[in-house]
């Protein structure tokens, strides 16, 4: 099923416009990502805007590549330049073959589903991948730990319990980039072997501030790794510097002096930042790096893992060579560390001397207390921002003739809804005078003849009321006649000139009258005509049976004609199988004639339609309006009607056949009639002719 | 050969208008030519919402239940057509209807446009009102209305006779525009010298599919084309004696 | 359970019984004849239901008008509707009280009716006179002759321009007129059939969503 866009309608599967709302429907196949238009099932990329429209397999990456050298291990500094950007270009080139599919959008059922979906590799560069240090160490002590920081790097916050035996370092690869590394022109180094736990350059001078409180949690037991035990004993002492460092380690919490581990006691930790928190910072002392970096003697661990595993691992590495050459004797001062010479691309970074730094303040408040290096609040972040002042300039006349404008408006009162007047149109030329004029003529013609006999006609002749008269005058007595009376007030004033003679001369034949109409007033205009025919109001019983209103129409009249006795009589309240008249008359079978009244079409064909269903063997008559003789003129034309009055001529032809005394009455009317068609003839001629020289209005 | 007709009727039009369905689905809908009395309708909605005051649709006399169902039904369908609309630009129009079974089938199509709009309460009682269930009064009525209330614009669209004269007598009387649809022939006749758009005869029928152009209703009007034209060719085989 | 409620069911219903009472009407088997009658007695019923509707829809919207300048011919209207409803209770109630009601039929409402249908006729001729005043088609000529035509056709005039006349008409009444009128109901028919077909399978839904 294909479910509309527009208004959601299921439409059969290949339909292109809904069948409810008539809008197209999306045709089968696929939609672009980019722009939205459908596209065929087979296409690739979008007729519209050509973006892809499956996304591209992942390219295999290559089997074979070229070897590159393996990077070094450790802390980032490579001693040999890297090839270029082979592998960078690689990870480039795959970054692009996954671009579509990280596009792809995630519409369900629009998009064929591609058979594999592909899975994004990340190829690890060889110099990462080496980075990861086997670990080699048997001794559990020295085991990595699952934690990403490395033991040593947490002894410095915490207490560290007592030193446990280590065992000597395993003799592990020394990372490749470390290897070639010159150790800088450093004092000759004491002829003693550089001590293999001898404190890394860059930590000398480092003093650590005396450790607040530890009020919770223990420490845990960390065990000192086997390269810092060894650096302590084999740490030459270090040659005083030439001022007193500011130690480095300012700020960190010193952690008791039973838990500082042995290499660490030597250092002097400088009192903490928090009790002075505007102090000045002690100065950095300038070290030589080189010097102070461990030696080839000593294990360094390496710095970055790649993989999931820990970035920093305490792995112990062999000591590089730069380390090795590490001066035997460090300042007394430093703990016996000896200062590196800084390297000529480090130079820039080196804190000048003599310049007092600025100790960055400490966060007193909140959870951040105790921290430094924050953000201080001050300028841009505590003050609410203000526009800045505008310059005062002239407004330009433009913005001044709007501003007045708006001003305007905003002073003006609220507006009001018009009140609801009764909008009286312009009258049209000649309107009223119009109206007045025909409406003069009119009365003029209908009621000159009451005044003035006008023998402008002739007598009146109308074939089918003769007819209609023959065929009653032949109809024996005592008949049941079945009268539908389909006409009401608003058409008595004709149609009583044409039931009139009709009802009496059925009236004369001694027919029993059964009225019935689908009308509602149609009962009550037959009283009133019945009761006026009638000769002797007595015998009203004996002669006629109204037997009311028939609701629905023609299903009332199959109804009706099929169980005449079991209706009611209207103006008694007696069920017409009570009546005397309706003694034997149980439905249309049982009836003589019937007579339809009609003034309006439907009526006269409901009727013969469901008589001719009933019982096609009754002889139908009619009496119609003139407005109806048009359309009756067929059923007489077909045998279906024996006979037919029409209008006031054939009312009265009628009655001068039955001479009933009105004549003189219908003569009023016809001549009222004649005169009035006459003069709507003229005023048709008259108004053409005016409007036809007078050009057309609009 | 009575009995069959009428099966043989119904049987050959549910296949015509199977087959229209059919082939509506497989291409456009088929557009329809142009129906004055019809085509003015939306803009005259617009004039409506502008000058504030309602269109009047006379739905006439017809009934539900009788011979003139389906006039009534069409003329529903019509209204229908526009009573989004109306109701979107806040107008809703005055339907004046003669019979009391259409009375809940009118006021039904608004109160679903209003429930659609998301704002039932505003559904106005009065937007449809019986008039009479005499024709005669019925126009007299519709012709008051037209005469006394402010109306923008009025439609006649349903089953009348000859008292449809004197309700476009009085629209004309006050120089709003009408829109006629009749299928009667004492309308017709009283009807055409009036100042309005007229929509003859069958044309009526096609007032749902010019208003609402939903596709059943031009897939209708074209079975209706179709159903014509087999008529004529029935009618010309007998006139010429080859059936 | 909205659209069940809203949709599903009633067209359900309609389509359902629509095609029982054309079966009823098409198929001659007794069973189905009776189901069609009583179907149609029940529409009978509901319908009749439906002018209590009407006149309490009269009612409201004339009482609004009643309030509003010129609402005194509301105010009249409310009244007779009133007292038709409460004289034709009395007749049925109180056979004795008919007469009352005979009186109010014959002597008011009758000649209302009457006096409108009356107006129609001045309508028409003002109609008639301004017929070329806003169309100028060929439609409108022939229109125009076929008016005279009838009319002085339909004249009982003296011989020969009545006969001529009386002839002509005949001849324009069975020929000329009678074509368009057929065409006109067979066209109308078709239209009918089809909005018939469209209401009994369900695809027009005039009393649902």
């Amino acid at each position: 099923m294909i479910y509309c866009p527009k208004c959601g309608t299921a439409n059969r599967q290949g339909s292109k416009f809904c069948n409810e709302c008539g809008a197209p429907l999306p045709a089968t196949g696929l939609r672009c990502p980019m722009c939205g238009a459908m596209n065929p099932a087979g296409n690739l990329y979008c007729d519209r805007c050509s973006a892809r429209l499956i996304p591209a397999e992942r390219v295999p990456p290559e089997e074979e590549k070229p070897e590159r050298p393996s990077p070094p291990k450790g802390i980032s500094l490579p001693s040999v330049p890297l090839g270029e950007e082979e592998w960078l270009s690689e990870l480039r080139a795959e970054a692009l073959d996954l671009a579509p599919e990280e596009e792809t959008p995630g519409w369900p059922g629009e998009l064929e589903a591609p058979s594999e979906p592909p899975t994004p590799e990340v190829t690890i560069p060889e110099w990462l991948a080496e980075l990861e240090v086997p670990a080699a160490s048997p001794t559990p002590e020295a085991q990595p730990p699952e934690a990403a920081i490395p033991e040593w790097l947490v002894e410095l916050e915490a207490p560290v319990a007592p030193p446990t035996p280590e065992a000597p370092p395993p003799e592990s690869a020394i990372p490749e980039w470390l290897v070639g590394l010159e150790a800088p022109a450093a004092p000759p180094a004491p002829e003693a072997p550089p001590p293999e736990s001898a404190i890394p350059e860059w930590l000398v001078g480092l003093e650590a501030p005396a450790a607040p409180p530890a009020p919770e949690a223990q420490p845990p037991e960390a065990a000192i790794p086997e390269w810092l035990v060894g650096l302590e004993e084999t740490v030459p002492e270090a040659p005083p510097p030439a001022e007193k460092p500011t130690p480095p380690l300012a700020g960190i919490p010193v952690p008791p002096s039973g838990e500082i581990p042995e290499w660490l006691r030597d250092v002097e930790f400088a009192p903490p930042i928090q009790e002075e928190p505007s102090a000045q910072p002690p100065p950095v002392a300038e070290v030589d790096v080189h010097a102070g970096m461990p030696s080839a003697s000593t294990t360094v661990p390496p710095i970055l893992v790649v993989g999931e595993e820990e970035i920093l691992s305490t792995a112990p590495a062999e000591i590089p060579d730069w380390l090795k050459e590490a001066p035997a004797e460090a300042p007394p001062e430093y703990g016996g560390l000896v200062p590196a010479e800084i390297p000529e691309w480090l130079r820039p970074l080196q804190p000048r001397e003599g310049v007092a730094v600025e100790e960055e303040p400490t966060e007193t408040e909140g959870f951040l207390s105790g921290l430094r290096g924050l953000l201080p609040i001050g300028k841009g972040l505590d003050m609410p921002a203000t526009a800045q002042p505008l310059l005062p300039r002239a407004p330009r006349p433009a913005a001044v003739a709007r501003a007045e404008l708006l001003q305007g408006l905003l002073s003006r009162p609220l507006i009001t809804p018009p009140t609801a007047e009764i909008r009286e149109a312009p009258r049209q030329s000649g309107w009223v005078l119009t109206r007045f004029l025909v409406g003069v003529i009119l009365l003029a013609a209908i009621l000159l003849p009451m005044l003035v006999r006008l023998p402008l006609f002739g007598p009146p002749t109308a074939p089918t009321a003769e007819a209609l008269f023959a065929t009653v005058n032949h109809l024996p007595g005592n008949t049941p006649v079945l009268i539908a009376w389909e006409y009401g007030p608003a058409e008595s004033d004709e149609m009583d000139r044409v039931a009139g003679p009709l009802i009496e001369h059925l009236l004369r034949r001694e027919a029993r009258l059964i009225v019935v109409s689908t009308r509602m007033e149609g009962p009550a205009a037959a009283e009133a005509l019945l009761a006026s025919r009638l000769v002797d109001p007595s015998e009203r019983s004996e002669r006629i049976a109204n037997l009311g209103y028939l609701p629905g129409q023609a299903a009332g009249v199959r109804e009706a004609l099929g169980n005449l006795g079991g209706r009611t009589e209207a103006m008694t309240g007696l069920p017409a199988s009570q009546l005397d008249i309706m003694a034997d008359v149980h439905s249309i079978a049982d009836v003589g004639m019937v007579v339809i009244l009609a003034a309006q079409p439907d009526d006269l064909k409901t009727w013969l339609e469901q008589i001719s269903v009933a019982n096609p063997n009754v002889p139908v008559v009619a009496g119609v309006s003139a407005r109806i003789e048009l359309i009756s003129t067929p059923y007489l034309a077909a045998g279906q009607l024996r006979g037919m009055v029409a209008g006031l001529t054939g009312g009265a032809v009628y009655e001068r056949q039955l001479d009933t005394g009105w004549g003189r009455e219908y003569e009023y009317y016809l001549t009222s009639l004649g005169m009035a068609q006459l003069a709507i003839a003229a005023l048709t001629v008259i108004g053409a002719l005016i409007f036809l020289v007078g050009g057309r209005k609009r | 050969m009575t009995s069959i007709l009428p099966w043989l009727l119904i049987i050959i039009a549910l296949g015509v208008l199977l087959w229209t369905a059919i082939r509506a689905r497989r291409g456009p809908v088929p557009s329809t030519r142009p129906l004055p009395a019809f085509d003015g309708l939306p803009a005259e909605l617009g004039h409506s919402a502008e000058s504030g005051a309602p269109i009047l649709f006379t739905l006439g006399s017809g009934t539900v239940g009788g011979d003139r169902t389906l006039t009534s039904i069409a003329a529903l369908e019509t209204l229908e057509g526009v009573a989004d609309a109306a109701v979107a630009y806040g107008t809703p129009p005055i339907v004046a209807v003669g019979d009391p079974t259409i009375l809940p089938l009118a006021e039904d199509i608004f109160l679903r446009a209003w429930n659609r709009r998301g704002t039932p309460e505003r559904y106005n009682p009065t937007t449809v009102q019986f008039i009479g269930i005499q024709p005669t009064v019925y126009a007299a009525g519709v012709a008051d209305l037209l005469l006394h209330e402010r109306a923008h614009a009025h439609v006649l669209i349903g089953s009348m006779d000859e008292e449809a004269a004197l309700v476009t007598h009085a629209a004309e009387g006050r120089g709003i525009p009408q829109s006629v649809a009749a299928d009667r022939l004492p309308a017709l006749g009283a009807v055409y010298p009036a100042d309005a758009r007229l929509a003859i005869g069958e044309e009526l029928y096609a007032g749902p599919a010019r208003i609402a152009a939903l596709p059943r209703y031009i897939r209708s009007l074209r079975a209706q084309d179709v159903l014509r034209f087999l008529v004529v060719f029935l009618i010309l085989m007998k006139v010429l004696g080859l059936w | 359970m909205d659209r069940l409620v809203k949709r599903i069911l009633p067209t359900s219903i309609a389509v359902g019984t629509g095609l029982l009472v054309l079966l009823g009407y098409l198929l001659p088997v007794p069973p189905l004849a009776s189901v069609r009658d009583e179907l149609i007695r029940w529409a009978v019923i509901i319908a009749a239901f439906a002018f209590i509707l009407g006149f309490f829809n009269l009612l409201r919207v004339h009482s609004g008008r009643a309030r509003k300048p010129g609402g005194i011919y509301s105010v009249i209207l409310i009244l007779t509707a009133l007292t038709s409803l409460v004289l034709t209770l009395a007749a049925l109630l109180i056979p004795s009280l008919r007469f009352l009601g005979d009186w109010w039929f014959r002597y008011v409402l009758s000649p209302l009716q009457a006096t409108v249908a009356g107006l129609i006729a001045f309508v028409l001729a003002v109609a008639a006179f301004r017929l070329l005043r806003h169309r100028r088609e060929a439609g409108v000529l022939v229109f125009l002759v076929a008016a005279l035509v009838v009319l002085l056709g339909t004249l009982p005039l003296p011989a020969p321009a009545g006969n001529w006349l009386a002839n002509l008409r005949t001849w324009w009444m069975n020929v000329p007129a009678m074509a368009g009128m057929r065409g006109l109901l067979i066209g109308v028919g078709l239209g009918v059939l089809l909005v018939g077909l469209r209401v009994l399978t369900g695809s027009d839904r005039p009393y649902s969503d």
